[in-house]
């Protein structure tokens, strides 16, 4: 499904005498339909960095990363234009960052439907399925029509994971999606994730908790010693 | 004695020139062609442009007549006439059968026109576009482009503030399905007079130094609306005078505590009725 | 940029435009002269080398600060002035096989109204102001061989309470408005003809923010039901995040990076571009 050949990442800080910054290096690895990889590794060691990099919200250095579409073949991604990236975007590939940002102004069932308006559904189809989901992720019915700015993190985290995956995307990329929230927040999300992946969703998680971590992924990426892909096996 | 002016007023290479206009305007109908609007004893704005045409077509065969707002004896149509007899000797008549050019200000007769008679028409303000453009260049470049929306929102306007149009004179139209004209300040009435027309009808600006035509048998189409259409005045009552129904009548206000009294506008029609009802003809 | 399958024509595409301020000389045509400002002739180009693509349903957005060239390109495609190089070409137009530039002034001025909108940043500059927000719109419809005064009106109407101007001031002028009716209103007449490319020049500068953040919701809104494509320039990073996928900045009358929004902002490649996302407050 996945193949990363040799990628690089390396920002040119033009601002501070154009010094050169490597997020990661080199990176090979590869990853099989339906299975889930954990990128591990000490803080600044580029895990985020990778994510985006497949993402594409970091423009990869150097290095190939090899996506088996469903529509369009294996493709590379660090050479598509960006109208296919957006396509994949919508269609095949959710991305969860780290960091809670949500558009503004928009009550949070329509931020949740709004992937799905963006592939031709109809309003109330989106919004029947965002309004599951919701529940699902146990957001109380109240809220959904407020604007999700006035979330707590832990309610913004879920918002931001609905709308990643309302869409049942084939690749999931996950980075810190449980960080905000409690412990049983967080259990729902990994019954979620857990479920996603048994339906065949290909993942590649971030976790700051090894045992959430655990409790998903089949092979781990450590990027402290990234020439290894270490089997890991649940507890 | 022989007379210190040119015959009718003008040199000839004046009225060359705007007898080029002229022939121009003719080829295209509806279209203002700029001409060298001469100096006359007239002041702008009191009928130069209608005159300088009347100056440059008459030979001495000519009959001419002379009203304003259709009275033959204003201030305004006598001198101009006066003005024309001293520098030119032609006959004049107020019948308008019998003329064969008619200048006129505001007002087309209401005795129908024959072919092989000019019409004309006095114009203050020969550009339709210019209440919503005042640049010169732009309106001409509005004109080749057949970019005539805004006259088109203005009556839209009016249609949605008052519920009709109410533009009542100067009421802009399309001649020959290309230019728009203002046909000048004649009532409603008179505008479908200019449509398929047996007569030329000449428009000149003297202080705006434009001249445009419509050549007989052309289609003039009032500008409307496919749910508004172009409506002409209607009168409650006949003219006091003459009885007519068919001509366009000025209110005329009495005396305080009299009625007010509809009579003929155009004087010569209504006299000519007059006279026929006297000798029993009507 | 490999595409694995080009089957969707862009909507518009730009290739090497370019204005040019002033008489040009032989100097100034030399293309390795890289500064925007002829020695020779004082001649200054607008705007140069500019290739870009918009595709239906998508907004693109122009970044750049003040006199960067953006409103040089807007205008340009607009054909409020004409370019001194390079074509443009839309694909409602002969399938983009023509080139904008080249076509007739009746031409043009039915692909103006037709097949473009436009929003200005000054709402004189878009709008009658003496006649009401309802004619405004009608205006554009009646430029389209609209003749029916109640068709029209229902239009206007429907598309005036869309950007949620209260019935009661439909037949009001837009001299009467606030700044932010006044833009609204602006992109009702943008949109009466239901354009399939709408251009947006920083339409919120200018704008209190709580009104800017309604006008932005507007636009957004449009975008999802009509699906329509949009350029939209502006100088407000925040803009540029909240409505376009994808972004060109420009720097200095050229393109200096472009790509996928997020990408723009999370991981800026050219100097220019790190300068002006690290200069977000």
């Amino acid at each position: 499904m996945l193949e990363v050949e040799t990628l690089t990442k390396t920002f040119q800080l033009a601002l501070h005498q154009n010094i050169t910054v490597t997020a990661f290096n080199n990176m090979s690895f590869s990853v099989e339909q339906g299975s889930c990889l954990y990128i591990s590794g000490p803080s600044g060691s580029g895990k985020s960095s990778l994510l985006k990099c497949i993402y594409r919200s970091y423009r990869p250095t150097k290095g190939c990363i090899w996506y088996q579409s469903r529509e369009y073949g294996r493709i590379d991604l660090t050479t598509l234009s960006e109208r296919w990236i957006i396509r994949l975007r919508r269609q095949e590939i959710r991305m969860v960052s780290q960091f809670l940002h949500v558009i503004p102004r928009v009550p949070a069932i329509d931020v949740v439907a709004e992937p799905l308006l963006l592939l031709g559904e109809s309003l109330e189809d989106a919004r029947m399925r965002a309004s599951a989901w919701l529940e699902r992720l146990a957001i109380p019915s109240h809220l959904w029509d407020a604007y999700p700015q006035t979330f707590s993190g832990g309610e913004k985290q879920r918002i931001n994971l609905a709308r990643a995956l309302i869409t049942a995307p084939r690749l999931l990329l996950l980075d810190e999606p449980t960080s905000a929230l409690d412990p049983h927040s967080a259990g729902v999300v990994m019954e979620i994730l857990r479920d996603l992946k048994d339906r065949g969703t290909t993942m590649l998680t971030i976790f700051h908790d090894d045992r959430l971590a655990l409790q998903l992924q089949d092979r781990q990426l450590n990027l402290a010693r990234p020439e290894k892909t270490e089997e890991m096996k649940s507890i | 004695m022989k007379s210190p002016y040119n015959f009718a007023y003008l040199d000839e290479g004046s009225k060359k020139e705007v007898r080029r206009a002229v022939l121009k305007a003719v080829a295209i109908p509806g279209f203002q062609v700029p001409f060298g609007s001469r100096e006359l004893p007239i002041g702008r704005g009191w009928g130069t442009g209608g005159l300088q045409l009347t100056l440059s077509l008459i030979g001495p065969t000519d009959r001419i007549k002379v009203i304003d707002q259709g009275d033959d004896d204003s201030v305004n149509a006598v001198s101009i006439r006066n003005l024309v007899v001293a520098t030119a000797h032609i006959e004049t008549t107020d019948m308008s059968d019998q003329a064969t050019i008619i200048q006129s200000r505001h007002r087309i007769p209401d005795e129908p026109l024959r072919p092989g008679q000019i019409l004309i028409l006095q114009v203050p303000q020969p550009e339709p576009l210019r209440p919503v453009e005042p640049r010169e260049r732009e309106t001409r470049r509005m004109h080749a482009e057949r970019d005539y929306s805004a006259v088109w929102l203005g009556l839209y306007e009016d249609i949605v503030r008052f519920g009709q149009i109410t533009t009542g004179a100067d009421y802009p139209a399309v001649v020959h399905h290309r230019y728009m004209i203002k046909p000048t300040p004649i009532p409603r009435w008179d505008l479908p007079k200019l449509h398929q027309a047996p007569f030329l009808t000449l428009f000149g600006a003297g202080r705006e130094r434009k001249i445009y035509a419509i050549p007989p048998y052309t289609d003039v189409e009032p500008v409307a609306f496919e749910d508004y259409g172009f409506e002409t005045e209607k009168f409650p009552v006949a003219c006091g005078l003459c009885g007519s129904r068919e001509a366009y009548l000025d209110e005329v206000l009495g005396a305080v505590g009299q009625d007010r009294t509809y009579q003929c506008s155009d004087t010569a029609y209504c006299r000519k009725r007059r006279d026929q009802m006297e000798k029993g003809n009507i | 940029m490999i595409n694995p399958v080009s089957h969707e024509e862009p909507l518009l595409r730009v290739d090497n435009l370019g204005k040019r301020y002033g008489t040009g000389c032989p100097w100034c045509d030399v293309d390795e002269a890289e500064d925007r400002h002829c020695v020779y002739c004082g001649s200054v180009w607008g705007c140069r080398h500019i290739d870009l693509e918009v595709f239906s349903g998508e907004i693109l957005g122009i970044v750049g600060e003040s006199g960067s060239g953006k409103t040089s390109l807007l205008r340009c495609l607009y054909f409020d002035e004409l370019p001194t190089q390079g074509s443009a070409r839309l694909y409602p137009y002969h399938e983009g096989t023509v080139n904008i530039f080249e076509a007739s002034s009746q031409d043009r001025r039915a692909i103006r109204n037709r097949f473009m909108g436009m929003v200005y940043q000054n709402p004189l500059m878009g709008l009658r102001m003496a006649f009401s927000s309802s004619g405004n719109v009608a205006e554009k419809l009646i430029a389209a061989n609209w003749f029916h005064v109640g068709s029209m009106q229902k239009r206007a109407t429907d598309l005036l309470s869309v950007m949620e101007i209260p019935l009661s001031r439909i037949h009001d002028a837009p001299s009467t408005f606030s700044g932010g009716m006044q833009q609204r209103v602006q992109i009702a007449r943008a949109l009466a003809n239901h354009p399939p490319l709408l251009l947006l020049d920083e339409i919120t500068s200018g704008l209190d923010l709580s009104v800017q953040a309604r006008v932005l919701d507007l636009i957004r809104r449009i975008q999802r039901e009509w699906h329509i494509g949009m350029i939209v320039v502006s100088h407000d990073l925040g803009v540029i995040r909240l409505l376009t996928d994808r972004t060109v900045v420009m720097k200095d009358g050229k393109i200096v990076e472009q790509g996928l929004t997020d990408q723009i902002l999370q991981d800026p490649q050219h100097a220019f571009t790190q300068m002006l996302v690290h200069s977000l407050l």
